[in-house]
C-alpha cells in the first residue's frame, strides 16, 4: 500500500477525527521507524503541527506533550528537576542525538514498545497518559490494554514529588536496546521499581517494592527476579535476564535507599 | 505533493511523494552529499539540519520539511573545508562515505555545546558510525577543528 | 634503496588526496555517478532457507507501471561461476549461476525486476509470484558433512583445480598438511592441551551498501561502475557468466565506501547487466541495508580444535589445528580462507617439531561465507592465541614469556611458508624483518603489564584483567598477486599515475602517489592519480590479501624508476650530453654544461624538440609475502555480578616495515582493531530456527560506536623489509587479528572465566564464572 496523502492536523481532536473510522490512516509521531513500518496505510497523519510539543508543570505534575522529543528530555531543565534526572538519563544513550531529536514521548508510549527505556522509567514514576478520546488513565493500565481503541495520545503526566531516582540498564553496545532495564524511584516516600526489556513491556515489580519499603535492596532484587516473567530473544536468554535482574534491581535500590 | 522549503539558504519548491523520506527527496533532487547507509536511522550518514537541528533524513518524512529549512554539507562549505583539513591532517578520513553526515553533526555540536571534552564529543556524535577507522584519529581531528574554530 | 632519513615524500603523513572532495560530499560513489535515467534493478528474494522454484508468474508484475523486465533462472545463461573476486582460474568452486532453479539461503535471488524507479521496482518485486517447494535446510554446520540433504546436486558445478570439492558430501573444499609426526611428538610432550573454540559469522558493514550500475556506450560495450575491490575479476567473471567476451566489458571502480573484503565478491553487477543488455537502458542496483545483511557474505564461522604439546619449561613441541568451516550456501573463498587460518598463524611458533593442519569447509543454508579482512587469520589467531594462554596457565608461566620462548625471529623461517599458500603451495621465505621483540617490549610498557599484574579488584565485584596476543599476516599472495602502474609525463612537469590498484577508502591512491613522487624526486602534489578502470589503467589483481602497498607499490616504484631513466635520456639529449653524465634531482636535469628544468623539458618534449610522449609502465609479481607482525594488549573490566565486559584500554604495536604514510598506516590499524573488537565482544550473525536471519539491520546487528571503544593506542615500530618498496610491508589486515584472543585472555585473567566461543558476551562470561 503506498502512502497517498500526508496530513498535518492542527490539533489532537483534528487528528482524532482523521484516524477515527479510517483503518488506512496512521499517526506519525517522531517518524523514526517510518521505513521499518510495513507501510500498511494510505494516509499519514503527522502530529508535528498539533501543538503537542509543550513541557509544563501544572498542579504538581509534569505534563509532557506527546511530541516532546527525547533530546528535550535530556536538555530541558524543568524535566530534569522534576524527575530527578531520570527521564533524561534513561534516553541519553539511545542511538544518537539525531534520532533523539525526532523520537517522541508519545510515539514511544503509544507504541507500547517492549524495549523502550522511557516506558520503564515512566512506569516507575507512576505516570498517567492522556488520550484525546479515552481521557486520562494510569500508564500501567494503558500498557495492559489488550485491544486499544484508535486514539491520539495527547500527553503524559508525571508526578513531580520525586525524591530520588536510579536508572540501570544493560546493553551490548551502548546505543543498543537494553537487554534489561530497571528504574527505581522514591516518589513522595513510596519506592517504586519497574523492569522492562525482559524482553516484554515494562512491569512494576511489586514484590521488590515491598522489600524496598522495608529497606531491603538485596531482598528486592531477589523478589523482582522471582516475580517477573523473562524471555529469550536475540540479545539474551530468559535465564540470563533473570540472573542479572536481581543485581540491577538491588543496585538501583541501593542508590535510591541510600 | 508539493512542498516549499529552504534548502541551504535558498528557496526550493519540490514535488515529493507523500510516503517518501527526506533523504530520498534530497537525493532525487541532486543533493548527493546525503548518503543512504542503513534505512533505520542507525548510522548517521544521512544527517541533515532541519531548522538547525540535526536529524536523520531517512527517518524524516519529506512532507514534514514543508515550510522548514534544510541544511546539508553543500550549505556548509567553509565548515566542511576546515573540518576536512583537520581530518586529513590527522589521517582520520578514510572512505568518506560517512563524512558529510559527520560534518553536519559536528557543526550542530559546535553550535550546541560550549566546550565539549572528549567524552562529550563522543556522546554527541555517538549516532555517527564509522567502520573504517577506530574513531581515535577522528576524535583528535574534531578536537583540533573545535579549537581552531574558537 | 633510500633509507628513511633521506626520504622526502615516503614516510610523511601527507593528507589523503581525495580528503576534501569527499568531506564536501562531492558526488563520487557509484550511486552518485549512476546515470539519472538508470532503471532500478531489484531482486525477488527467497523467504526459504532451501527451496526449489516450481514456477514464477511475472504477469502481474510486468503489467505494473514502469516495469520493463523480469528475469528468472530460465532467462539467463546457465554457466557455473564463482562470485569470489579471485585470480584466474579461481580457487573457489564454480558452484553458482546468475539465477538458479534452487535457492539456498533466505535472501537468495529468485528473480530480478527492472523498473523506472526504485519504488516501482520494489512494488513489482512484491507482485512476482514465486511458487516454492520448500526443502529441508542444513543449518548446523557440524551436521552438514554427508547429510542426506545435499545443497549442490547440479551437474555443471566444478572445481577449477583440486581443492577437495565433494558437493555430494556438502564439502566445498578440504585441505590437510603436516610437518613431522604430530601424534608422536604430542605423545612425548610433558604437557598436552586440547581445546575446542568457535568463531562466529561477522558482517562487514561497509557504510556504503553494495551498488553497481551499467550502461552501453557508443560502441555498444557494456560499461560497469561498481563498488568493488576487484574490477578485473569482476570483468572476467561477468564475461563468463553472461557468455560475452572480456573485451566487450569495461569495469570502473569509483570512490567506494569501505570494503573490508565484502566487496571482493560480485553482487549487483550481473543483474544490472541483464537489465541493460535486455533493454539497452542504463541500470543500477543499490542494495538496501537489509539486503546487504541478507544477501551478501559473512566471515566464515569455524570450529577449531587445537592440540598443543609442550614441555614443562615452556618449550612448545607440537601444534595440531583441525578446523571445520561453514561456507554457507556457496563456496566463495572457501578453501583460501580456510588455509589462511593456518598459513597466517602457525609460522608464528616456528620452533615446534611437528605441525598438523587440516579439515573441511562445508555447505549449509546460511549466507555464503566470503572474504573478510583477516580472512581466516583472525579465526586461527583466536584459537591459537587463546590456547597458548591456557597452556601458560597450566605451566604457571607468564603468557608473554611462553610466547617469547617460542616465537619466530628475524633470519628464521617456517616450513609452512613453502607448504601453504592461498589455494596452492606457498613459497620458501626467510623472515628478513620481524620486530616482535620490540613490539612486545613497547606494548608491555604502554599497557603497564608488569606494574598492574594480570588481575586487580577495582571495586567490590569488579575486576580488571590484562590479556595479550601476537599476530602475523602476509603481504600479498606470492606468485599470484600482480600489479602494474603507468606514469605519463605531462607538459609543464606533472605526471599522471595510472594504476589498477583499488583504493577502498584506505588511502592507497595517496600512498602510491607518494611512492611515485619519492622515486621520481618530485612532490606528491605533482602526481595525478587515476585508478581502477579496466579500459584505461593497467592491470591489478585488486585490493585484497594485504597486497596494495607491497605489490602495487612495487609496480609504481618500477614505473617511476623507468621514468627517471627516460627523463635522464631526454634531458641529456636536450643538454647535448651523454645520459651517463647527466643527473636528475626531480627538479632539473643537470649536465656538465648546464641544466634544464623538468617543467621546461616536459613542455619541449611535447611542443618543440624531439617531440615524444614519455610513458613508462612497471609491473610487479609478488614473489614472497613478508608478514607484518603485531603485539596487542587488552585491559578489561569485568562485572562479576552481570558478566559485563568493558574494554578499558587496547594497545597495539605493529611492525609493518617502513610506513609509507604513518597516519594512514595507523588508521588502518585502528580501524582493523575496532572491527576485531566488534567481533570479540558484540558482532554476531544470528539465524532463527528456519534459517531466517535475525540480525538484518543495524539495530539488531551492532557494530562498535565511538563510546564503545577505548581510546585505542596504536604505534608503529621502526622496521625495514628489504623486499618491500622503500622497506614497506602490508598493514591493511593485521590490525583485525588480535582482539578476540587478547580480550578473551584478559577476561580469563580478570575473573577466571574462559570463553571459547565468540563473541564474548556478558551471558557467556557469567556462565563461565559459575563454572569456574
Amino acid at each position: 500500500m503506498a502512502v497517498k496523502a500526508y496530513l498535518r492536523p492542527k490539533s489532537p481532536s483534528e487528528a482524532l477525527a482523521l484516524i477515527e473510522g479510517d483503518e488506512r490512516a496512521a499517526l506519525i509521531g517522531g517518524g523514526a521507524y517510518l521505513r521499518l513500518a510495513s507501510r500498511g496505510y494510505e494516509t499519514a497523519v503527522d502530529l508535528c503541527d498539533a501543538g503537542l510539543d509543550r513541557v509544563r508543570v501544572e498542579d504538581g505534575a509534569l505534563r509532557l506533550g506527546a511530541m516532546v522529543t527525547y533530546r528535550r528530555l535530556e536538555t530541558d531543565l524543568v524535566v530534569r528537576d522534576c524527575s530527578g534526572g531520570l527521564l533524561g538519563r534513561c534516553v541519553e544513550n539511545i542511538v544518537g542525538v539525531q534520532v533523539r531529536n525526532i523520537v517522541t514521548v508519545g510515539g514511544t508510549v503509544a507504541g507500547r514498545y517492549a524495549f523502550a527505556n522511557l516506558t520503564t522509567a515512566l512506569l516507575a514514576l507512576g505516570a498517567d497518559v492522556v488520550l484525546a478520546r479515552g481521557g486520562r488513565k494510569p500508564l500501567e493500565q494503558f500498557l495492559a490494554d489488550k485491544a486499544p481503541a484508535r486514539d491520539v495520545l495527547v500527553e503524559v503526566v508525571v508526578p513531580t514529588a520525586v525524591r530520588r531516582s536510579a536508572w540501570r540498564d544493560l546493553t551490548r553496545v551502548r546505543s543498543d536496546f537494553a537487554v534489561l532495564n530497571v528504574a527505581a524511584v522514591d516518589v513522595g516516600g513510596e519506592v517504586r521499581v519497574a523492569v522492562g526489556a525482559r524482553p516484554g513491556v515494562a512491569r512494576l515489580a511489586r514484590g521488590a517494592m515491598q522489600a524496598a519499603a522495608a529497606g531491603d535492596a538485596r531482598g528486592a532484587g531477589e523478589a523482582a527476579a522471582a516475580e517477573l516473567d523473562f524471555g529469550d530473544d536475540l540479545r539474551a536468554s530468559a535465564d540470563y535476564r533473570r540472573r542479572v535482574c536481581g543485581a540491577l534491581v538491588t543496585r538501583a535500590l541501593e542508590e535510591v535507599l541510600a | 505533493m508539493n512542498i516549499s522549503l529552504e534548502l541551504n539558504g535558498r528557496p526550493a519548491n519540490w514535488d515529493v511523494e507523500p510516503g517518501e523520506a527526506l533523504l530520498e527527496a534530497l537525493r532525487r533532487h541532486g543533493v548527493l552529499s546525503v548518503k543512504r547507509g542503513c534505512d533505520t536511522a542507525s548510522c548517521g550518514t544521512c544527517t541533515v539540519l532541519l531548522d538547525g537541528v540535526p536529524v536523520p533524513s531517512c527517518a524524516v518524512p519529506a512532507p514534514r520539511a514543508d515550510g522548514r529549512a534544510v541544511t546539508t554539507v553543500e550549505g556548509l562549505p567553509d565548515e566542511a573545508a576546515r573540518l576536512g583539513a583537520c581530518l586529513a591532517a590527522e589521517g582520520a578520513d578514510q572512505c568518506g562515505f560517512c563524512a558529510p553526515g559527520l560534518v553536519v553533526a559536528v557543526v550542530a555540536m559546535s553550535r550546541e555545546l560550549e566546550h565539549p571534552d572528549e567524552a562529550a564529543i563522543n556522546h554527541y556524535l555517538a549516532g555517527n558510525l564509522c567502520r573504517c577507522g577506530g574513531y581515535v584519529s577522528q576524535t583528535r581531528a574534531i578536537r583540533r577543528y573545535l579549537q581552531e574554530a574558537r | 634503496m633510500k633509507r628513511s632519513g633521506d626520504m622526502r615524500e615516503v614516510g610523511r603523513s601527507l593528507p589523503k588526496i581525495d580528503a576534501l572532495g569527499l568531506v564536501r560530499g562531492t558526488p563520487a560513489f557509484t550511486d552518485d555517478l549512476a546515470p539519472r535515467e538508470a532503471l532500478c534493478v531489484v531482486a525477488v528474494r527467497s523467504p526459504h532457507a532451501h527451496a526449489r522454484i516450481l514456477s514464477i508468474d511475472a504477469t502481474a508484475a510486468l503489467a505494473m507501471p514502469g516495469v520493463l523486465a523480469v528475469f528468472t533462472w530460465k532467462d539467463v545463461p546457465r554457466v557455473a561461476v564463482t562470485r569470489a573476486g579471485q585470480g584466474h582460474p579461481e580457487p573457489s568452486p564454480r558452484d553458482r549461476f546468475i539465477l538458479d532453479e534452487y535457492v539456498r539461503h533466505v535472501g537468495d535471488e529468485a528473480a530480478i525486476v527492472a523498473a523506472e524507479t526504485e519504488e516501482q521496482a520494489r512494488e513489482a518485486a512484491r507482485a512476482v509470484r514465486v511458487e516454492y517447494e520448500a526443502l529441508p535446510p542444513v543449518l548446523d554446520f557440524e551436521a552438514a558433512l554427508d547429510n542426506p540433504v545435499v545443497l549442490h546436486p547440479e551437474p555443471e558445478i566444478h572445481e577449477n583445480f583440486p581443492i577437495g570439492f565433494e558437493p555430494r558430501r556438502n564439502v566445498a573444499s578440504a585441505y590437510n598438511m603436516h610437518v613431522g609426526d604430530v601424534d608422536a611428538v604430542v605423545a612425548r610432550s610433558e604437557v598436552v592441551l586440547r581445546r575446542r573454540y568457535y568463531t562466529q559469522a561477522q558482517q562487514h558493514v561497509a557504510l556504503e551498501p553494495h551498488c553497481a550500475c551499467t550502461w552501453l556506450d557508443v560502441h555498444g560495450r557494456l560499461n560497469v561502475i561498481s563498488s568493488t575491490q576487484t574490477p578485473w575479476h569482476v570483468r572476467r567473471i561477468m564475461a563468463r557468466a553472461l557468455e560475452r567476451e572480456v573485451k566487450e566489458i569495461r569495469v570502473v571502480k569509483p570512490r567506494i565506501g569501505g570494503g573490508f573484503g565484502g566487496k571482493q565478491m560480485l553482487h549487483g553487477e550481473l543483474y544490472c547487466a541483464l537489465a541493460t543488455l535486455r533493454t539497452g537502458r542504463p541500470a543500477k542496483m543499490v542494495y538496501t541495508r537489509r539486503e546487504v545483511f541478507e544477501a551478501t557474505n559473512t566471515r566464515h564461522p569455524m570450529r577449531l580444535d587445537v592440540t598443543l604439546g609442550a614441555d614443562r619449561d615452556g618449550t612448545l613441541r607440537a601444534i595440531d589445528l583441525e578446523i571445520l568451516s561453514d561456507t554457507g550456501a556457496y563456496g566463495e573463498h572457501a578453501l583460501t580462507v580456510f588455509m589462511v587460518a593456518g598459513a597466517k598463524t602457525l609460522p608464528l611458533y616456528n620452533k615446534v617439531e611437528a605441525v598438523r593442519f587440516g579439515g573441511r569447509t562445508v555447505y549449509t543454508n546460511h549466507l555464503p561465507g566470503g572474504a573478510f579482512r583477516g580472512y581466516g587469520a583472525i579465526q586461527g589467531n583466536f584459537a591459537l592465541e587463546s590456547a597458548l594462554d591456557e597452556l601458560a596457565g597450566e605451566l604457571g608461566l607468564d603468557p608473554i614469556v611462553l610466547r617469547e620462548k617460542n616465537m619466530i625471529a628475524e633470519g628464521e623461517t617456517s616450513p609452512i611458508f613453502a607448504i601453504m599458500g592461498e589455494g596452492t603451495e606457498g613459497v620458501e621465505m626467510i623472515v628478513e624483518s620481524c620486530k616482535l621483540p620490540e613490539c612486545i617490549r613497547r606494548g608491555k610498557e604502554l599497557i603497564g603489564w608488569d606494574a598492574k599484574g594480570p588481575r586487580r579488584e577495582v571495586a567490590p565485584g569488579v575486576f580488571r584483567g590484562l590479556g595479550m596476543a601476537l599476530a602475523m599476516q602476509g603481504s600479498g599472495i606470492p606468485t599470484i598477486d600482480m600489479a602494474a602502474a603507468t606514469l605519463k609525463l605531462n607538459d609543464f612537469g606533472s605526471f599522471n599515475l595510472l594504476i589498477g590498484a583499488t583504493d577502498l577508502g584506505t588511502g592507497s591512491d595517496t600512498i602510491l602517489a607518494q611512492i611515485a613522487a619519492e622515486t621520481l624526486g618530485v612532490s606528491t602534489g605533482d602526481i595525478i592519480v587515476y585508478a581502477s578502470d579496466t579500459d584505461r589503467t593497467p592491470f591489478d589483481t585488486g585490493a585484497y590479501a594485504s597486497s596494495t602497498t607491497y605489490v602495487s607499490g612495487h609496480a609504481v616504484r618500477t614505473a617511476a624508476l623507468k621514468m627517471r631513466e627516460e627523463i635522464l635520456v631526454e634531458g641529456a639529449r636536450s643538454l647535448g650530453c651523454e645520459p651517463a653524465r647527466a643527473t636528475f634531482d626531480g627538479c632539473e636535469v643537470r649536465g656538465p654544461a648546464g641544466a634544464i628544468t623538468l617543467r621546461d623539458l616536459s613542455a619541449k618534449l611535447l611542443y618543440n624538440e624531439h617531440q615524444k610522449q614519455l610513458m613508462t609502465t612497471g609491473s610487479h609479481l609478488c614473489e614472497k609475502s613478508p608478514p607484518p607482525y603485531m603485539a596487542a594488549f587488552a585491559e578489561v573490566e569485568v562485572d562479576a555480578g552481570t558478566g559485563e565486559v568493558k574494554l578499558v584500554d587496547y594497545v597495539a604495536v605493529v611492525d609493518c616495515g617502513q610506513a609509507i604514510n604513518p597516519n594512514l598506516a595507523l588508521v588502518q590499524v585502528e580501524g582493523g582493531l575496532a572491527q576485531g573488537i566488534g567481533m570479540a565482544l558484540w558482532e554476531e550473525v544470528v539465524y532463527g530456527p528456519q534459517g531466517h536471519l535475525r540480525t538484518r539491520d543495524l539495530m539488531s546487528y551492532k557494530i562498535p560506536g565511538r563510546e564503545d571503544l577505548p581510546s585505542i593506542r596504536a604505534e608503529l615500530v621502526a622496521s625495514h623489509e628489504p623486499s618491500g618498496p622503500f622497506g614497506a610491508k602490508s598493514v591493511g589486515e593485521i590490525g583485525i587479528d588480535t582482539p578476540p584472543a587478547a580480550i578473551a585472555n584478559a577476561v580469563a585473567a580478570a575473573v577466571g572465566a574462559r570463553v571459547r566461543d565468540l563473541p564474548v558476551t556478558p551471558e557467556k562470561v557469567l556462565n563461565a564464572l559459575v563454572l569456574a
